[in-house]
Order: C-alpha cells, then sequence, then structure tokens
C-alpha cells in the first residue's frame, strides 16, 4: 500500500513538476518512444538481410546488403536472384538514386517516382526517406500501461508533413523493443502494420530481427529478416557515394 | 379513290402554276434549306468519322479485350493469355487486326560524354559534403554554356569519379561570362587535386565481392556515445564473438586497416604534397532523363490495326526481326528533343517488371514518331512485345491459368471489317475469350467520347429542324395565302358536290407536289455542294496550323464531308414530313368553308 502511495505520489509529483509533458503523456513516453523508434539505428549499422515479398499470386525473395549511417544515408546492393544482383539503392538526405547494373546507369529517382514500390516491395520510396523521428512530428495522444506492454498513440503535430494521421505503437515494457506498429490514415482507417519480432542480441544490442509490414485488407507483406548485423562499425564515405553505388 | 388522287394531283399541278412567281420562291426556299442541310450533315458527320477514326485508328481499335480487373486496376500483372486468344481470333472472319499490347512504365535516359577542361579557380566554393545537396560545385565558361547547352542547375558525372573525391557529381551553379574557352569549366581546389591525384589505370579497382568482407571487415568505430551503456552491458562483448561466427572482431583488429575513420585526412595529407595543376581534362557525362509509359506491340498487327506507323517522322516503324545489337525503340519527337537524342542513338531504360521491381535494358532509338499531341509525343514509348515476354526484363505472362509459362499481355485492341457495326462483332469474340476476358467496343472504353459523338449527332439533327422549319413556315405562309385567296373557288368546289376532305387532300396534294419538286432541286444542288466538300474540303490550315486535337484526339485540319445515305435521306424526310405537317391547318381551313360565306366574300 505504501508502495503504490509513493509511485503515485512520485508520478503525481513528476507530472505536476515536469513542464516538459509530451502532448497528454509524461515526459518518458518520449524516450520510450523514440527509443523504440531508433532501435535499429546506431550510429552506423551493417550487415545482410532477406527481403521477402508476397503479393496476389506472387511471391519474392531478395538478399542485400545494407551500410547505414545515422538516418540519413542508406546503401542497399541486392545480392540474389541473379537477374537482381548488383541492383544498388543509395539515399543521401531526401535523395534516392537506383544504380541499374546491366545498363550500368544511375537514375535520380524523381518526385513522381518517389510514391512507386521500392523493389516490388510494400516499402515505397517515400518510406526510405520519410523516415523522420517520431517526437519531432508527432504528440503522444495516450498511453495505456500493460501488464507487459506500454501502448501509445501518436497524433501529428499540426501542420507537420507526414502522411499518417494516427501511430499506434506496442512497446514491451521490459527492453522498449516495438511489438507492433499499427499507421492510420487521416481519416482513422487501419493502413498498414508493422510487426516486429525475432529479438535476439546482436552486436551487443538486443534488436527485433524481424520486420513485417502487412497492408490493411490484403493477403499480402513484406517481411525483411536480417541475417547478420554489425552496429557502430566505421562505414567508409564511399558507400554512400554515387561512386560507391557502381562498385 | 384512285382517280380521285389522279384528280387532285393534276389539279393541284396546274394550282401550283397559277400563282407562279409564289410558288417559285416558296419552292426555292424548300430547296435552298434542304441544299444547306445535305452538306451540313455530311460535314457534321465527316467530323464525328474522323473523331471516331481519329481514336479508334490512333490507338483504341474498334474492339479491346482486356482482363476482367484491367479496366478498374490496371495492375502488371492483369493479363491474358496470348497465343491461344490472337491464332483463334486471326482465324474469324471479319477480323482484320489483333495487336496484342503490354504496357509497362519506367525511366529512360542518355548519355552523352563531353570533355572538358577542369580550371583551377580560388573563388568557387567546392560544396563538398554537403549531403543535403551531394554535389560538387563548379562555374562553366559562357561559350561552353552555349556549346553543350550546360545551364546553372545542369549536372555532370565525372567519368571516371575520382578515388579521392566524394561527390559523384558535379553541379553547374552558374556561367562564367567573358573571354573563356569553349570548354573551360571552373572548379575547386579540393577537385583539382583529386582529378591530379587520379591515375586510371594505378588505382585497383574495387570489386563486387561475392562474400560478406564487405560486411565483416568494417571496423567498429571507437565507442563515444555508446561507452556508458555498454559499460553497464559487460555480457554484451562476450555475446559479440559467439554470434559472429565466421568473421570475428579479433581478427579485424590484426588486419592492416582496410579504411581507416581517418582515410580522408590521410589522402588529402597525401594529396596536399602534390602539386596542383592549373588545368586538367576530364570527361564527363551528362544524362538526361524522363519518366515513360511503354508500350510493347507486335509491329506487324499494329499496322493492321492502328495508324501509329504513319506517325513516324525520323527513322522507321519498329520491325518485327529487328537485326542490331539492342532491340529497337520508338519515340516521341518532344521526347527526343528532352533527351537530345537522334535515330541511330543508344538509351537507357528500365521498366517495370511483373516482379514489381524495375529491370533495365539498352536500346536503340530507331525512330521518332510526332502524332501531334503533346503528352504523348512527349511520355510514350513503343518497343517490341519481345521485350516485354523477356523473362529478363518485364517478364509479363499469363498469371492466372494453370500453366504460368504462357506469354501475357494486357490488351489486344481489334480491327473488325465493318467499324461502324463493332458492337456485333463482340459475341463473335466472346466465343473465343470465355470468361478469361472482358471484351468491350471503343465506345464502352471511351464513353466520353462516345458520348460526344452521339451529342453531335443530336445537334445534328436540331440544326437540320431548324432549318427545315424555317423553311416549312415558308411553305405554310404559301398554303395559307392560296386558300384565302381562293375561298370563292373552293366554295364553288364544294357547291358543286365536293367532299370536304377531297378539297383538304388537294391542298394537301399541292404541298406534297411542291416539297417533291423542291426536294429534286434541292437534292441536286446539296449533293453538287456535298461532293466538293467531300473531294476538296474545309481547309482550316490556315487558321491551325498544327492540325487540332480536342480531347487528345488528333484531327485532321481538312475538314472533310463524307457521303451517307442517311445523310440525304433524312433531309428529304424531314422536309416532306414537315410540310405535310404545316399544311394541315392551311388544308383544315379550306376544307370548313362553306359555300354561301365563301360566295359573300368578295377578293379582289
Amino acid at each position: 500500500m505504501l508502495r503504490i502511495t509513493i509511485i503515485s505520489i512520485i508520478a503525481f509529483y513528476s507530472s505536476a513538476a515536469t513542464a516538459q509533458k509530451w502532448g497528454n503523456c509524461t515526459a518518458d513516453t518520449r524516450t520510450i518512444v523514440d527509443k523504440a523508434d531508433r532501435i535499429m539505428f546506431s550510429r552506423t549499422s551493417a550487415g545482410k538481410m532477406t527481403m521477402s515479398v508476397k503479393k496476389a499470386g506472387y511471391s519474392s525473395k531478395m538478399t542485400m546488403k545494407f551500410w547505414s549511417e545515422g538516418r540519413d544515408k542508406m546503401s542497399v546492393k541486392i545480392t540474389s536472384p541473379a537477374r537482381n544482383r548488383n541492383t544498388s539503392t543509395l539515399k543521401v538526405g531526401n535523395n534516392v538514386w537506383y544504380y541499374m547494373p546491366r545498363t550500368d546507369r544511375i537514375v535520380k529517382v524523381n518526385s513522381s517516382m518517389m510514391g512507386e514500390s521500392w523493389m516490388g516491395s510494400h516499402f515505397s520510396n517515400d518510406d526510405l526517406v520519410k523516415e523522420t523521428q517520431l517526437y519531432k512530428h508527432y504528440d503522444c495522444q495516450s498511453r495505456k500501461d500493460d501488464k507487459d506492454f506500454i501502448v501509445i498513440e501518436l497524433k501529428p503535430k499540426s501542420n507537420a508533413p507526414v502522411v499518417w494521421g494516427k501511430i499506434v505503437m506496442k512497446i514491451l515494457k521490459s527492453n522498449n523493443i516495438p511489438e507492433e506498429s499499427r499507421y492510420y490514415s487521416e481519416k482513422g482507417q487501419l493502413k498498414r502494420t508493422m510487426k516486429f519480432s525475432g529479438v535476439k542480441k546482436v552486436d551487443g544490442k538486443t534488436v527485433p530481427t524481424v520486420m513485417t509490414l502487412i497492408p490493411a485488407g490484403k493477403e499480402e507483406f513484406t517481411k525483411l529478416v536480417y541475417e547478420k548485423i554489425r552496429f557502430d562499425v566505421a562505414i567508409p564515405s564511399r558507400y554512400f557515394s554515387i561512386r560507391g553505388l557502381k562498385k | 379513290m384512285f382517280q380521285n388522287t389522279v384528280l387532285l394531283l393534276k389539279m393541284g399541278w396546274r394550282n401550283l402554276w397559277r400563282q407562279k412567281r409564289r410558288s417559285l420562291i416558296t419552292l426555292s426556299a424548300m430547296a435552298s434549306g434542304l441544299a444547306l442541310c445535305i452538306p451540313t450533315y455530311g460535314l457534321i458527320v465527316g467530323m464525328t468519322t474522323s473523331m471516331t477514326k481519329g481514336i479508334t485508328r490512333m490507338h483504341l481499335g474498334d474492339i479491346q479485350i482486356h482482363n476482367p480487373k484491367w479496366p478498374e486496376e490496371k495492375g502488371i500483372r492483369q493479363t491474358i493469355p496470348f497465343d491461344d486468344i490472337y491464332t483463334r481470333l486471326k482465324r474469324k472472319s471479319g477480323i482484320i487486326g489483333v495487336a496484342p499490347r503490354i504496357y509497362s512504365g519506367g525511366m529512360i535516359s542518355s548519355d552523352e560524354e563531353i570533355e572538358l577542361t577542369a580550371v583551377w579557380d580560388k573563388k568557387v566554393n567546392t560544396g563538398e559534403g554537403n549531403d543535403e545537396e551531394f554535389h560538387c560545385k563548379a562555374l562553366i565558361s559562357e561559350k561552353a554554356s552555349k556549346k553543350y547547352r550546360l545551364t546553372p542547375g545542369s549536372t555532370l558525372l565525372f567519368k571516371p569519379v575520382p578515388v579521392s573525391l566524394n561527390c559523384g557529381t558535379l553541379k553547374i551553379s552558374g556561367i562564367r561570362h567573358g573571354d573563356y574557352a569553349d570548354n573551360e569549366i571552373f572548379v575547386s581546389e579540393n577537385i583539382m587535386r583529386a582529378l591530379g591525384a587520379e591515375n586510371p589505370e594505378g588505382k585497383t579497382q574495387e570489386k563486387s565481392t561475392d562474400d560478406d568482407s564487405d560486411i565483416d571487415n568494417l571496423k567498429k568505430l571507437p565507442a563515444v556515445v555508446d561507452s556508458a551503456s555498454k559499460k553497464e552491458n559487460p555480457e554484451g562483448k562476450t555475446q559479440e564473438k559467439s554470434t559472429d561466427d565466421d568473421s570475428d572482431i579479433d581478427n579485424l583488429k590484426k588486419l592492416p586497416a582496410v579504411v581507416d575513420k581517418n582515410e580522408k585526412t590521410i589522402e588529402k595529407r597525401k594529396l596536399s604534397f602534390t602539386r596542383i595543376k592549373k588545368k586538367i581534362k576530364w570527361r564527363f557525362v551528362r544524362t538526361k532523363s524522363a519518366p515513360v509509359g511503354i508500350m510493347g506491340i507486335l509491329p506487324s498487327e499494329e499496322k493492321l490495326v492502328t495508324n501509329s506507323w504513319k506517325t513516324v517522322i525520323k527513322g522507321s516503324y519498329l520491325n518485327d526481326n529487328p537485326s542490331g545489337k539492342y532491340p529497337e525503340i520508338l519515340i516521341g519527337n518532344r521526347l527526343a528533343e528532352t533527351l537530345n537524342v537522334k535515330v541511330g542513338d543508344r538509351i537507357g531504360m528500365d521498366s517495370a517488371t511483373s516482379h514489381f521491381y524495375p529491370m533495365d535494358r539498352f536500346y536503340t532509338v530507331c525512330g521518332i514518331f510526332k502524332t501531334g499531341s503533346t503528352s504523348v509525343d512527349r511520355s510514350v514509348v513503343l518497343v517490341h512485345i519481345k521485350n516485354g515476354w523477356d523473362k529478363d526484363l518485364m517478364d509479363i505472362r499469363y498469371f492466372e491459368g494453370k500453366d504460368k509459362t504462357l506469354r501475357g499481355v494486357h490488351e489486344f485492341a481489334v480491327h473488325v471489317k465493318e467499324p461502324s457495326r463493332n458492337s456485333s462483332y463482340i459475341s463473335g469474340i466472346k466465343e473465343v475469350t470465355k470468361d478469361v476476358a472482358v471484351v468491350r467496343t471503343w465506345q464502352q472504353i471511351d464513353r466520353g467520347m462516345a458520348m460526344m459523338i452521339k451529342t453531335t449527332d443530336a445537334m445534328t439533327s436540331i440544326i437540320l429542324m431548324i432549318i427545315l422549319i424555317i423553311a416549312a413556315f415558308g411553305t405554310m405562309n404559301t398554303m395559307l395565302m392560296s386558300v384565302i385567296e381562293r375561298i370563292r373557288e373552293f366554295g364553288v368546289l364544294k357547291s358543286i358536290g365536293m367532299k370536304p376532305n377531297m378539297v383538304a387532300r388537294l391542298i394537301i396534294f399541292e404541298t406534297f407536289l411542291m416539297s417533291l419538286a423542291a426536294s429534286i432541286v434541292g437534292t441536286a444542288i446539296g449533293v453538287a455542294l456535298n461532293s466538293y466538300l467531300v473531294n476538296t474540303g474545309l481547309d482550316l490550315r490556315s487558321v491551325l496550323p498544327d492540325g487540332f486535337t480536342f480531347q487528345g484526339v488528333v484531327l485532321d485540319p481538312v475538314w472533310r464531308g463524307i457521303w451517307t445515305i442517311e445523310g440525304i435521306a433524312i433531309p428529304v424526310i424531314l422536309l416532306f414530313v414537315i410540310s405535310m405537317l404545316v399544311s394541315i391547318w392551311p388544308a383544315v381551313r379550306a376544307a370548313r368553308i362553306k359555300p354561301v360565306e365563301a360566295f359573300r366574300q368578295t377578293i379582289g
């Protein structure tokens, strides 16, 4: 009883005292969301992954290597199947380039192509670019603490340049790892669900190694499985250059 | 009864010529109305026909066949089987052409290699390392700007890219006016050092690796941010060793540092020892690209269905069996301008595939077309349908059947013997396609256009009615006048026993005879006028020099009439019907004349 009182006093005190509330939630919610949001982002990361895509009457599997630095720079190179080998994607800031090995061409993705699918997956080129830190553009709407999970509802700040009208994140209490994120349209319709699983300790970090994107209302998905991932490695800058794309 | 009719006709005919001038004026009004109606009808039908032809012979065909889901979604995997439908439709009578088509989209780009002289200029700011733009910057001489059409904003790719340069592209940030050579480009010290240090053969090219060395050999960053958390978590490091089975960090540390975090500073230090040249010649690649819609066609069959081969202004149309190194591509004149390419040039294009990701290929420009429709000329390219079936390119198959290896197409455009009766062919085609596909006439596909043509038809009828009604009022006036003039005469006729309906018939016959005469004269003049419009037409080229497009349909600038049976029959029939209708009132008036009252009237 005493413990509960103390906790509630502390909780009351902290919520009253800290002016830095995040939307309707306590200030630590922001830390939780940010940690969950950044779970795959280290200073740098490099690794191998398999992407499986399932669409109506179609399925594909690709393996690829990737290198990333923060949120701004990313380079992906496809290693199999053979017909896509060495096709690369480079993202620097808001720009995306494709490298087409057969014609040895570099194609810059222009605004009209940004909405198109990335390598046949349910991710668009825009998804690569528009990965913004959640707390920058979203406010916490509500927070529910479960036994194991924390469910946080995020609403975009007014005038925020984002596509979603609402994001609901389910985060594992014990280690801040997201379990599921649901993305809603401005009209409140569920558009896609991202599921995280296969939590493992890799290279000193506990991370989910399987990410599944499920578009709402379809029997389809895109599944990313990290086979190897290394964090905080020194990645030469040429990996994030047009020159590096052709390599 | 028959004798009466003949008698009445004779009387009517004589009566008409009793007032020669009036009858002739009325007759000429009717005749000229008719004479106007015939070519008007011809012209309007001519326009709708040329519009219909424009739509169907440009692209649509008379009938189209698609996957049932295609009209709504236009998905790249929504195909119909090719071989089966094609061969069976080709055997059907009344079908002239069956053009298979595959649709895709992608980016087309042309490369142009130019050699420029890089000149060291202290005032130029490199811009290197600016991640937002990712370009190094340069100024260009006024002459070079004109010669190579390089303007501020144009980007050039280094070929090869100097190893010690981070930026892959060079962005023109401005033009330097003054007397500089026509190949000079002004760059910063950094770029000059990088170009000067470059030795294309000396440097070992980094090769693409199959193993994971490009991931495993990366060295760990010195822990700065994470140091605190790692100390809290001592197991983390032991865990690292056990998870990384093939290559371990301990080994890496012993390896000579392939990449150092100080790589850049070392290289720069190294570079600073080399002497900077004032001018260096270097090759650059300028890439121009544009998004396009791709249409895969079977050239020989497409020629039977559409006139797209007639729009080629340079080079030739696609060949059924091309011989060159690369497949052929036909592009629009506006696209050719954008890409700065001509017939015979090589261009690269990636296209959407049935696997949803783009695949690329080189093509040779075999021809340039000009349809007159800006959007088509700028963003449509034609390639042989083989590229669509190619497993290494679009890989379009029929995905819904049991056999997934069957070749598929997105569309068949069918040209039939009697395009105006195209809906009558639907059932025959459906026998072939069964429920695999939907078969629709072009009117069902382009409802807006079909509706508009129907509206034009209705408008024609209204115009014809107006012309003829005006003429008919003249007729009515004439007949009324002649009835009023002849009241005494009718009184006499009635008093000697002529029945009222006979009197009425007499008036109607008079009108009929006048209409008959008018229709003969009017048709003769109308036919003469129309034959001029059919053969010569109205030349609108002085008003519309480029021809004109209407809702995306390109129309011939010479507006021609057309011969149709309806074009003559409808006005003539209308003339008769309207004249008969307007003669009813005078006829009734004449029939109602009472002999006693008629005699009382004195008309002088």
